[in-house]
């Protein structure tokens, strides 16, 4: 007991003789999506950061450091110098079992991989926009460099809103005479033959189970818009074909919908495929339909985080930091998913309008985690082809943006072993 | 009434086809499209299968069960039925494509190529049999064999499907290949200006893509040196030049076209005046010389002459932009301008009194008046085109030229009177006039005269459209703010010296405010007082002013402004860095809302460069 004394003594003077910087991430935050920036830079440069869950919006404390300080001030992030008694009393309350908050201890800068194609530009896709701007490094992957095992060298991985199914998009009707779609097509027949594969879509399909080995080896997977839905339907269709000729030059496989294995799929169970080749939509998982898309009202389209206990469930708590509760809502190629369509093992973090809408949902597979975030981009509610990119500076404090800078600081939060 | 006749006879037909299927076999055939197009796959192929065992040779039934069975991918049934059609039709040459593809599906090329043979080989080589074959081909997603079909064709016809093999070459990224065949239109037809505008839609397709314009360029090149007869291929490459902003090489071969063409300069005009509109100034000048060294008697003489004159200017404007105050330029600058005015001049003197005279004649004014500080002989120009070409459009310019003189004259009478004109001027814009009436409230304001001033003010901002409206808001709101305080005359006054470039004279005045104790002025004028030392390079003095108003207005909302002033004198002025990063980093910490803050940060990184541990 007087040992214990002398230690609770020694680390609580330790406390108060040590200045902290504290990021808070209330309302007061200037620059939300720099300040996981900042995190990042910290960690990078070897020292560590906690992450307070709940406290004020999932502030981020870390020792006093005069060129952390510089760097906030650079970046236009909003900090405050405490003292070490100041942040013993968060601490301390924080502690409290009647607070929903909690303590997560940030160790390492996570290495990230984007999955993204050769002719990708960082406009294309909200999560390198997000990335870029909050000035975090990121390699980019391409299906080569997943089929060769590379991915064991990241701890993060995020999908571009790719297409898993082989069937570039289904963007055939409208665009299938322009440069880009041309070119698409091309790079991922090339790849294909390259990689040994007749078709496109037997490409995918087996980068896809590469994606999901590398998760059951503790890897932490993060999509948003198609890259999830057609991620699961490439998986669940491993002996079926369900792209039509414009695709792949041959008829689908007539009994395809039956032939689908949805043991097989990370998040979605049960779903039915379009099947007309021409229509923007992969399967009943989407919602709303892009058809109805158009009828969609911005002004009413929200959806709302849920709160988890962020003692006993940490990892969901810290996916859904954020400043607000209620976000705007925005479209996607897949925009949400269809409640009935997920499994019951996935944690749904976050639900829209509807009792069928859901945004955001994470789960486990083998030692390893995975995220999908519906929608393309959070900041502009119906993005389509030739769209300018968005302006970051100004969605300084994007809630939307914010979920998905979350999910790359979630990795760092916990030493795991990789395979070798 | 043959087309009426024509028309009964196939109703008829088509309605004794009908009756003679049974009235179920088509309610059944309904049934199955249904089926089909509800994705119900296995309940349509039964339908079909039952339609075509009970009348194999009604084409209908049969093409219906052949197209389900390959889509179910049931290659080997679908095999079977098309062979027994060809039994009965052995010159059906679109079943015998069927089932090529079906071949094709199956991995056996060779059967496959050797059927698409025996097909072109019944059809008796119809060219029309080709564009059937590989466009079923290319449905299929055969490129590279549709490719081979449409090559194939040339052995009837050598200029066959150009279009169709070139859309596949690029669809493949064989640029090279797709440029030598879109190079084929223009070689049968090489002055033909139609084909030469068409090649130049299909191309306007891909030339976005630079690889693809490098390609074209470098192909067209070689197509050129083997044909240097074929005029379209110099457009062609100019053209392809100009995409690539290469103005150089594209007056190398409009001065080609030329020599080929001898269309008495007409086609280096053209050349020109796209180079002039293209901001390219170089090349536009050389265009323009060659013109007047080689063709002094065409129609163009006159314009290129224009030409060479604007664009010498625009040259010599490129050179000394913003440089006017630089000592040692100075004798370089009068001596270049002088020699554009003389361009002007011979121009006048050689074509007196055309259209485009009072152009001329304001810019020999503009240029006395903006490069040589010379009022009186702009005053000349400028009242020249008033005389001459009243009605034309350099004449409300000049009449603004006017104003802008008589004001620095302080002839403020003659100043009202000038924007008075313009207000009533026939030719004017309104956004000329509603310039003139804020320089007319302006001038109300320099008087003191600040009643009137805000009514003409107000006048402004009821057209919320102007460009005018957000200046009259900010000079009504400063007038209003400051109209009881009776230092407001002087600092009108020191305004109006300061607009009328006597610094010296608007820094005394400005100084007399700041000296005669705090003021609701005091803190602007303290701003003037820097950016006229600034102006004067009095840049020590300008920190001195700057540090006197931190020390008097520590509390002052502008203390971030005059930080951010005396960084930037020390960073861009003095090139003292070490002291500039001192007052950025203080408006870092000490006032992270300011407004120059974004500003200050770029600067600061821009010195810093990434922070490392």
């Amino acid at each position: 007991m007087k040992k214990i004394l002398i230690i609770l003594i020694l680390v609580y003077s330790q406390l108060l003789s040590q200045q902290k910087i504290l990021i808070p991430m209330d309302l007061k935050q200037t620059d939300h999506l720099k300040a996981y920036g900042i995190a990042y830079f910290t960690l990078k440069n070897g020292m560590d950061v906690e992450w307070l869950l709940n406290y004020r919006g999932g502030s981020f404390l870390i020792d006093y450091n005069e060129k952390v300080a510089m760097e906030c001030r650079l970046r236009g992030v909003l900090f405050e110098p405490i003292s070490g008694a100041e942040s013993a009393e968060i601490i301390s309350l924080i502690s409290k079992p009647d607070n929903n908050m909690d303590v997560v201890k940030l160790e390492k800068a996570p290495k990230i991989a984007v999955y993204v194609p050769p002719n990708f530009r960082p406009w294309d896709d909200a999560v390198t926009l997000a990335l870029e701007y909050a000035e975090i490094n990121y390699d980019k992957v391409w299906d080569s460099e997943v089929l060769q095992g590379k991915l064991k060298d990241y701890d993060w991985l995020h999908l571009h809103h790719e297409d898993f199914t082989g069937q570039y998009g289904k963007f055939y009707r409208d665009f299938n005479n322009t440069d880009w779609y041309i070119q698409q097509v091309n790079i991922n027949e090339a790849e294909a033959k390259k990689n040994g594969f007749k078709k496109v879509s037997e490409l995918k399909k087996a980068v896809a189970r590469s994606i999901k080995s590398y998760i059951a080896e503790g890897g932490f997977m993060f999509a948003m818009c198609s890259a999830t839905d057609t991620y699961d339907i490439a998986l669940a269709a491993e002996n079926t074909d369900i792209c039509d000729r414009y695709y792949d030059g041959d008829p689908p496989d007539p009994d395809f919908q039956r032939k689908l294995d949805y043991s097989k799929c990370l998040a979605f169970e049960n779903f039915t495929i379009d099947r007309d080749p021409f229509r923007y939509e992969y399967s009943d998982i989407d919602v709303p339909p892009n058809d109805m898309a158009q009828f969609a009202n911005p002004d009413a389209d929200y959806f709302t985080l849920f709160e988890f206990s962020a003692k006993y469930d940490p990892v969901p708590t810290m996916l859904t930091q954020c400043h607000v509760n209620i976000l705007r809502g925005f479209l996607g190629q897949t925009s949400s998913f269809k409640k009935s369509l997920i499994k019951k093992s996935v944690i749904i973090l976050a639900q829209g309008n509807g009792v069928e809408d859901v945004k955001y949902i994470h789960g486990n597979f083998g030692r390893g985690t995975f995220t999908f975030y519906g929608g393309h981009d959070p900041e502009d509610y119906q993005h389509f082809v030739y769209d300018q990119p968005t302006d970051l500076n100004l969605h300084k404090n994007s809630p939307g943006y914010r979920l998905i800078l979350n999910n790359i600081l979630f990795p760092a939060a916990k030493k795991k072993p990789q395979k070798t | 009434m043959k087309r009426f006749t024509l028309f009964l006879f196939i109703s008829l037909f088509y309605n004794l086809w009908l009756f003679s299927q049974d009235q179920n076999d088509l309610s059944l055939f309904q049934l199955a499209q249904q089926y089909e197009r509800s994705g119900e796959i296995e309940q349509a192929e039964k339908i079909y299968q039952k339609l075509y065992e009970k009348n194999p040779d009604y084409f209908e039934f049969y093409d219906s069960y052949r197209k389900i069975l390959e889509y179910s991918k049931k290659y080997g049934d679908a095999t079977k039925i098309i062979l027994k059609w060809l039994e009965k039709r052995p010159s059906d040459f679109n079943q015998i494509v069927n089932l090529a593809i079906i071949k094709f599906r199956l991995g056996e090329e060779n059967l496959a190529r050797e059927k698409i043979q025996e097909a072109i080989k019944i059809a008796n080589n119809n060219i029309n049999v080709y564009r059937v074959i590989a466009a079923s081909l290319l449905e299929a997603r055969y490129y590279d064999e549709a490719l081979k079909i449409y090559y194939q064709a040339r052995s009837i016809d050598k200029n066959a499907f150009i279009i169709e093999i070139a859309y596949i070459l690029v669809f493949r990224e064989k640029y090279e290949d797709a440029m030598l065949e879109y190079l084929k239109l223009l070689d049968n037809n090489s002055n033909n200006n139609n084909q030469f505008g068409y090649l130049q839609s299909l191309l306007m397709n891909h030339i976005n893509n630079k690889n693809f314009l490098d390609i074209a360029i470098n192909v067209t090149k070689n197509k050129l040196s083997e044909n240097r007869n074929n005029l379209s291929y110099y457009y062609l490459l100019s053209w392809l030049y100009n995409e690539q902003k290469n103005y150089k090489d594209s007056f190398e071969m409009y001065l080609e076209i030329e020599r080929r063409k001898k269309s008495n300069g007409y086609e280096i005009f053209n050349f020109a005046e796209n180079a002039y509109r293209d901001k390219s100034y170089d090349i536009a000048f050389k265009a323009y010389q060659y013109i007047i060294d080689n063709f002094k008697n065409s129609g163009v003489y006159l314009l290129a002459r224009l030409g060479y004159a604007r664009v010498s200017e625009e040259l010599v404007n490129t050179l000394f932009n913003d440089s006017l105050d630089n000592n040692k330029l100075h004798t370089e600058i009068i001596s270049q301008y002088s020699r554009i005015i003389k361009i002007y001049e011979d121009f006048l003197k050689e074509f007196p009194n055309n259209q485009y005279s009072s152009e001329v004649e304001y810019r020999i004014g503009d240029i006395f008046f903006k490069r040589f500080d010379d009022l009186d002989k702009a005053s000349t120009y400028f009242n020249n085109v008033l005389k001459k070409y009243y009605l034309q459009n350099y004449s409300v310019n000049s009449l603004i030229k006017l104003a802008e003189i008589a004001f620095q004259k302080n002839n403020l009478n003659e100043t009202y009177s000038k924007y008075n004109e313009i207000l009533n001027h026939q030719n004017a814009s309104n956004d000329q006039k509603e310039y003139a009436k804020f320089k007319v409230a302006e001038l109300l304001y320099f008087e003191g005269k600040y009643d009137s001033s805000i009514k003409v003010l107000n006048e402004i901002t009821s057209n919320l459209s102007s460009d005018y409206t957000n200046d009259a808001l900010i000079l009504i709101n400063f007038i209003q703010n400051n109209q009881s305080n009776k230092l407001l005359t002087v600092f009108s006054e020191a305004e109006k010296y300061e607009s009328q470039k006597k610094l010296p004279e608007a820094l005394e005045l400005f100084k007399s405010i700041v000296e005669s104790g705090n003021s609701s002025l005091s803190e602007d004028a303290f701003f003037k007082i820097i950016s006229i030392q600034r102006k004067l390079k009095l840049f020590t003095e300008a920190l001195k002013t700057a540090n006197k108003f931190i020390n008097n207005y520590p509390e002052s909302p502008l203390i971030d402004k005059m930080m951010f002033q005396c960084a930037q004198i020390y960073y861009k002025d003095l090139n003292d860095v070490k002291n500039a990063l001192t007052y950025y980093e203080k408006i870092l910490v000490e006032y992270p809302n300011s407004i120059y803050i974004n500003e200050v940060r770029k600067i600061v990184r821009e010195i810093k460069g990434d922070i490392n541990f």
